[in-house]
């Protein structure tokens, strides 16, 4: 406070800070040393900035000339200021809650619209990025699911379209960087050439990859990032024509990127010819890349998308391996980066508005109360000769003075709380959102649009009264029709306010039912982590070997009661998928639907404890030198066999040309292998010694808390084989409950508005309620001299409350039914129009009006009838 | 004569007193009905001394005192006595009674 005052005393015109600026410090310290308090800061800082404002822009009364009316529009603007500011500062409590409210209606509102805009809608941080599209196949039933495309089929599209200035293609690529003390997992991407004319970037040093790196024999190279080149290299400016080592190769620097530019937190980039799987190169049925284009001007996603589709089908003519239930789409990558995010960031910019809503009705509810109480006031200013439409401009100035100091404290209360919600979505891309100009002019909106919402009506209503009849009906009256709008503003709060806690009551009970959803293995004691060996284990029989040697030491370990490994377990976010056939059905490829694989360790199913419900567990015998077996999930069993037995039937998954057959020996019971609200659990598991594989993810079965466990394990494996990268190290539980965190952020903000909502409700019809009864002081004495008991007062003040409520709760439930319906995506296991949602909402809301009419009923009762008589 | 100009010079007439004695005796005075915070508070007192009515008295270290000059105290009593005709005239034509407000 002391420097607020030391401040705001420096605006004052050099003159009279010099003459006063200390001896006003001193007097401030003893004032506040005496009383301190936030109304008396509230008064003290309004009344330093309306002498401000006299001091430095002086208004000084025009001298009359004659052949003049009135005053100059500027003079009487300033006046009005002045004279909102005084007026203001005399009531400060009232101005306080008014600014309370704004600002967290104003503050919450701009730092939800700031995350949106920089996840949803600001243009991305690329030349010309409205150009931009992504260009793949996508499924026809889920279009969601995004397949992409396949090398040979980008080909052609960039060969014969003629949409797109320029066609590209990434490809998502993970390295072990052997640089420095320890060896580093590092992530990139892989791209054509016309990656960087694309996106319209180049290198910041170095250049851009040309026709001659696509060469499968072209010499490798790579170009860094701005991150990885300061990290790693300390900003090293000689590091063009350096060699870089990695796991599998050497790849010379030939250019760093721009500090500013990212994609997808690509560490590097290298050319996708030189570093892509031969298998991807030579085959259709492999959707593995992701394609993007530049169009040309004039054309647009659209017009593109036909095009492109036309070549498609073309080629699914000419190479039937590749027909698929897919469609082609081209579309803006805008739309695609926050795309996951949009139906929760769009629910939660309701909500806020809804709130906003609320704070403008409360707003709306105080003013009014409070231009009840100044009637006289206007009155004998009007009597007094004041033009009603200068007296409408000085209410709505006093509301644009409250709006214009809310929305600076509201836009405040947005910075702090973008970085509130920064920290705990934790998601990279909310890191873009900052208070900009597009936020400014957001809450500049909302600030104005507020004003009018909770000023305008008080202002009309004020003329509308008629002097005469407000001098005479004593200090504390408002009339019939202004009570009637106060109640509405209170209906029309809490109508809102049951939306709210409706939708976070249904998120609530969504995020409890994918909480019970049981996973399909015992997820208590378990410790994992994800280990890669080095590149120089080239023989299936040597990463064999060492994975063996890995498991013996492990299950030896103090505290270990079993330990397998997996090629990727549940919840580690594997997707990737093969198409399913079965032997003697005539399918073409991808009819039967794609299922999940999993390359799984001896002990598998005991360790993390998912039943074998039909036929047998993998044995020891399933190695190389025996045929190919598999255990098929429950769904898969269900859907393809229909209550017959699927052991000793042979299929295959993957690419025809590359898969082999296996036989099913076992099911297992349907495991949620990618969240506890997934929906598909069609998933195969197969013997790791049949496929071993470089990267593995162990599973350990611990006696103890797994926590103390994982440091002891990553040593002993290191000593097996110190090249060893561990990394992922973390219980099972965590990972569940990171998997359910974008549900529990939605949860925590949903019920953090609709708690603010509840309140400023609360707030809003004790407001109405206990004007209305100190409106009746009168009336009630006389009812009580009349032998009246408290009970009968209590009753008739709560009454009319709750007849408010109620008349809110079910306008709010008609609402609820109607808008709970946009929060379909993010619900799981609950209907929009859950009944027992709604009934809890209803019942809340009620006692919430019941405690909140209770304090004025009971002062209602202690009225001294003679007390009560005798007040006017 | 404003009332805050008026019940600075009253406040001064008993005394010097720096600014914060200004402030609690004014609000005394005037039953609370007049309520200056720093901010009018100086803007009067740089009115009333460049008009003359208030000057500078010895201060402590920390704080400036003000005290009436003789101009002002006889504005103080001519508005006073102005004030005192209005009242009366008022009671005269039975608009207030004895003992009212």
């Amino acid at each position: 406070m002391r420097s607020v005052v030391a401040w705001l005393i420096r605006l004052f015109p050099a003159r009279f800070r010099r003459e006063f600026g200390a001896d006003m410090r001193a007097t401030f310290e003893d004032r506040w040393r005496e009383r301190p308090g936030a109304v008396a800061a509230v008064r003290i800082v309004l009344d330093l900035i309306a002498a401000i404002m006299s001091e430095r822009f002086g208004y000084h009364p025009p001298e009359p000339e004659p052949g003049r009316k009135g005053d100059s529009l500027m003079a009487v603007l300033w006046q009005d200021l002045r004279f909102a500011v005084r007026t203001l500062g005399r009531s400060p409590a009232f101005t306080l809650v008014a600014l309370g409210i704004l600002a967290l209606g104003i503050g919450i509102n701009t730092a939800m619209f700031s995350i949106a805009n920089a996840v949803l809608w600001q243009s991305l941080p690329y030349r010309d990025a409205g150009r931009i599209v992504w260009t793949g196949e996508v499924d026809r039933a889920n279009p969601d699911n995004l397949w992409g495309a396949s090398y040979l089929n980008f080909r052609d599209w960039q060969r014969r379209s003629h949409a797109f200035e320029q066609l590209g293609a990434t490809l998502f690529d993970n390295r072990i960087l052997r640089e420095g003390a320890e060896p580093t997992r590092v992530s990139g991407v892989s791209v054509t050439r016309e990656f960087f004319e694309i996106l319209g970037v180049q290198p910041a040093l170095g250049r851009a990859f040309g026709p001659a790196d696509e060469r499968t024999s072209a010499s490798p190279v790579i170009i860094l990032s701005d991150a990885m080149w300061r990290q790693r290299f300390g900003a090293d400016r000689a590091i063009l024509g350096r060699a870089i080592r990695f796991d599998d190769g050497t790849f010379t620097v030939v250019g760093v990127m721009p500090p500013r530019f990212a994609y997808h937190r690509a560490e590097y980039f290298m050319p996708l010819g030189q570093v892509i799987d031969p298998y991807f190169a030579t085959h259709r049925s492999v959707w593995v890349l992701n394609v993007i284009g530049r169009l040309r001007p004039g054309e647009t996603p659209e017009t593109a998308q036909t095009e492109v589709e036309g070549i498609t089908r073309q080629i699914r003519h000419d190479y039937p391996e590749c027909n698929r239930p897919f469609v082609v789409r081209v579309i803006p990558l805008r739309q695609l980066t926050g795309s996951d995010l949009r139906p929760a960031l769009l629910a939660l910019m309701g909500a806020v508005g809804v709130v906003l809503l609320i704070a403008c009705a409360n707003l709306a509810g105080l003013m009014s109360v409070r231009s009840a109480a100044r009637a006289r006031e206007m009155a004998i200013r009007s009597a007094l000769g004041a033009a009603s439409h200068r007296i409408i401009r000085q209410l709505l100035t006093e509301c644009l003075v409250l709006a214009a100091a809310g929305g600076a404290a509201g836009i405040g209360l947005a910075f702090w709380a973008t970085h509130g919600l920064q920290w705990l979505s934790k998601d990279p891309r909310l890191l873009a959102a900052s208070i900009n100009l597009p936020v400014l002019l957001f809450a500049l909106a909302a600030t104005l649009g507020t004003s009018l919402l909770f000023g305008v009506a008080p202002a009309v209503h004020a003329v509308h009264t008629d002097a005469a009849e407000a001098l005479k009906s004593g200090p504390r009256s408002g009339g019939p029709r202004r009570a009637h709008a106060r109640q509405a503003l209170v209906v029309g709060q809490v109508a809102l306010c049951v939306v709210l806690l409706a939708a976070a009551g249904l998120l609530f009970r969504s995020f409890e039912r994918v909480l019970a959803v049981d996973p399909g293995f015992r997820a208590d004691h378990l410790l994992t982590m994800r280990i890669l060996l080095p590149a120089r284990y080239e023989k299936d029989d040597a990463i064999r070997q060492a994975d063996g040697r890995f498991m013996q030491t492990l299950n030896s370990l103090p505290g270990v009661n079993s330990a397998t490994m997996v090629s990727a377990l549940p919840f580690s976010g594997d997707r990737s998928t093969g198409d399913l056939t079965i032997e003697g059905r005539v399918s073409n490829p991808g009819d039967l639907g794609a299922v999940s694989f999993r390359r799984t360790m001896p002990g598998y199913f005991h360790v993390m404890g998912i039943p074998i419900v039909r036929g047998r567990d993998f044995a020891a015998a399933d190695d190389a030198q025996h045929p190919a077996v598999t255990i098929i999930s429950e769904s898969i069993a269900r859907r393809f066999w229909k209550g017959g037995d699927p052991i000793g039937t042979r299929i295959e998954i993957g690419p025809r040309d590359m898969a082999g057959w296996m036989t099913i020996v076992g099911v297992a019971k349907d495991v949620h292998q990618i969240g506890l609200d997934d929906r598909s659990s069609l998933a195969t598991y197969q013997p790791f010694a049949q496929s071993p594989r470089h990267q593995m993810e162990i599973a350990i079965r611990t006696s103890g808390s797994p926590a103390r466990l994982g440091a002891a394990a990553a040593r002993e494996l290191r000593r097996i084989e110190p090249g060893l990268i561990i990394d992922q190290v973390q219980e099972m539980s965590e990972k569940i409950h990171q998997s359910v965190a974008p549900r529990r952020m939605n949860l925590v903000l949903f019920g953090l508005f609709a708690g603010v909502a509840l309140a400023l409700a609360a707030v809003g019809l004790y407001g109405v309620v206990a004007f209305a009864a100190g409106q009746r002081t009168r009336e009630f004495g006389i009812r009580m001299a009349l032998g009246a008991r408290p009970a009968d007062v209590t009753r008739l003040v709560l009454g009319q409350g709750i007849a408010l409520a109620l008349a809110g709760v079910v306008l709010g439930m008609a609402a609820a039914l109607w808008l709970t319906r946009l929060l379909t995506k993010l619900l799981f296991g609950v209907e929009p129009a859950d009944p027992v949602t709604l009934a809890a909402v209803a019942l809340v809301l009620t006692l919430v009006a019941v405690t909140a009419c209770w304090i004025p009923a009971r002062r209602a009762t202690r009225i001294d009838p003679t007390e009560a008589l005798r007040i006017e | 004569m404003k009332p805050a100009d008026f019940h600075i010079l009253l406040a001064l007439a008993a005394g010097p007193r720096h600014g914060y004695g200004i402030m609690k005796e004014v609000e005394q005075e005037s039953g609370g009905g007049v309520r200056l915070e720093i901010g009018s508070l100086y803007r009067l007192l740089g009115r009333l001394l460049d008009a003359g009515l208030i000057e500078d008295a010895d201060g402590d270290e920390r704080r400036r005192f003000y005290r009436i000059t003789r101009l002002g105290r006889r504005a103080l009593k001519a508005e006073a006595q102005r004030l005192a005709g209005l009242v009366d005239l008022v009671r005269a034509r039975r608009l207030l009674r004895e003992g009212d407000a």
